[in-house]
């Protein structure tokens, strides 16, 4: 069997060198225009025929945004309701990418480790510019956990600023680590099946089936917390202890 | 489409997150110990610190996780 | 033996750290469902700290992917 990783390869389309850029167009690239298109075309379809008695996909878009404002809410206050529109997109793009990833012969975009630690770091750069306009200096008391005695104030700071570096890294690792983990073992369980033949290929062909599921579970519990993490971030920036 | 206070996704959406989180504290204290090594040029002590320090910082994220109240960070697990 | 061939058996003894992990699920789970059905109305406060003994078990087992990645890299 080859090796499993494989299949996360990218393969530039059209090649497109500029000023020493490599911006070729690959798979990846193609992925994350048809997973923008799906999301248009879902709130497109949702909004199309605004009507009292909704139609299903207008209460699904309608039940899953009015979750995503309590969240804001309960996560970053009134004040943050400002974000609200990033929060919905970045949402609806984790968890399209997600769930269109699964799709056999397609691309999962946010088994790059290069897209979520761009997400996790536009995250982390933009909590950190909300605390500083918020709250000028006095931001970097988010370094000093509130009830601190003095004399544990030198073993507290290194820690806390390894936990707040670890942040954009933990989000992008937990989104890319449990993508391509899942993908993996869907690629291995299947080849598999294709070794064992029909004598015993069945007992994989099942786990295949078990693990598809779980990873269509996975697919969401990532995209809710990427958000429910980006929001906790946002709100500790804004509301400061 | 669980809703938020099923404890099923908020227990699953907890392991997901503290697994991650205190693995990836370890290695950012060793990687921050290992640049100030190779800048002071004092291998390997700082790194040993830093892994200390990340562990205990690992191991904090879970305490807080567990003992809602503490911080402003966990008002969404409980 | 060369080094090349000593790398790849200590990854493979890293990953092995998942057996323990695997006891350790099965045995946190079990544990749970033990007293759960011996006491049905504490299954709120049980699950809560089942679910941190869980997570502590992973991150064991995401130990030992850490240290089998960077035998993987310190390899020439």
């Amino acid at each position: 069997m080859e090796n499993p990783l494989h299949h996360f390869e990218l393969h530039p389309l059209i090649p497109i060198h500029l000023f020493g850029f490599d911006l070729s167009i690959n798979q990846a690239v193609v992925m994350m225009w048809v997973v923008v298109a799906a999301v248009s075309l879902f709130f497109w379809t949702a909004a199309r025929t605004r009507q009292l008695v909704p139609t299903k996909i207008q209460s699904l878009a309608e039940i899953s945004v009015e979750f995503l404002r309590g969240l804001v809410i309960e996560n970053m206050g009134e004040r943050g309701m400002r974000f609200f529109p990033f929060i919905v997109t970045l949402f609806f793009f984790i968890l399209f990418a997600n769930l269109l990833g699964l799709i056999p012969g397609t691309y999962t975009v946010t088994s790059q480790i290069m897209v979520t630690a761009l997400f996790a770091i536009m995250v982390y750069v933009m909590s950190l510019i909300v605390g500083f306009t918020v709250h000028g200096l006095h931001f970097f008391s988010i370094l000093v956990p509130p009830g601190t005695p003095g004399w544990l104030l030198p073993l507290m700071l290194p820690i806390e600023v390894i936990s707040q570096l670890a942040r954009p890294v933990t989000l992008s690792v937990r989104l890319f680590a449990n993508m391509t983990a899942g993908h993996t073992v869907l690629y291995v369980l299947f080849g598999l099946m294709l070794a064992g033949g029909v004598l015993i290929g069945w007992l994989p062909f099942v786990f295949t089936v078990v693990v598809y599921i779980l990873e269509v579970i996975v697919a969401f519990i990532q995209a809710f917390i990427f958000t429910i993490l980006a929001t906790v971030y946002l709100g500790d920036a804004i509301k400061l202890h | 489409m669980a809703g938020p206070q099923d404890p099923f996704r908020q227990g699953l959406s907890f392991a997901t997150r503290i697994g991650v989180e205190m693995v990836v504290s370890t290695v950012v204290g060793a990687f921050l110990g290992y640049l100030l090594d190779s800048w002071l040029g004092t291998r390997p002590w700082i790194m040993v610190v830093g892994v200390l320090f990340g562990a205990v910082a690992g191991f904090r994220s879970v305490y807080r996780l567990a003992n809602p109240g503490d911080s402003p960070e966990d008002k969404n697990d409980r | 033996m060369d080094a090349n061939a000593a790398a790849l058996f200590g990854t493979g003894l890293a990953a092995a750290g998942f057996g323990g992990a695997g006891v350790g699920i099965g045995y946190t789970f079990g544990k749970m469902i033990e007293a759960v059905a011996r006491q049905p109305e504490a299954e709120a406060t049980v699950g809560k700290y089942m679910w941190i003994g869980f997570a502590l078990v992973e991150a064991i087992a995401l130990y030992g992917l850490v240290v089998a990645f960077i035998i993987l890299g310190l390899r020439e």
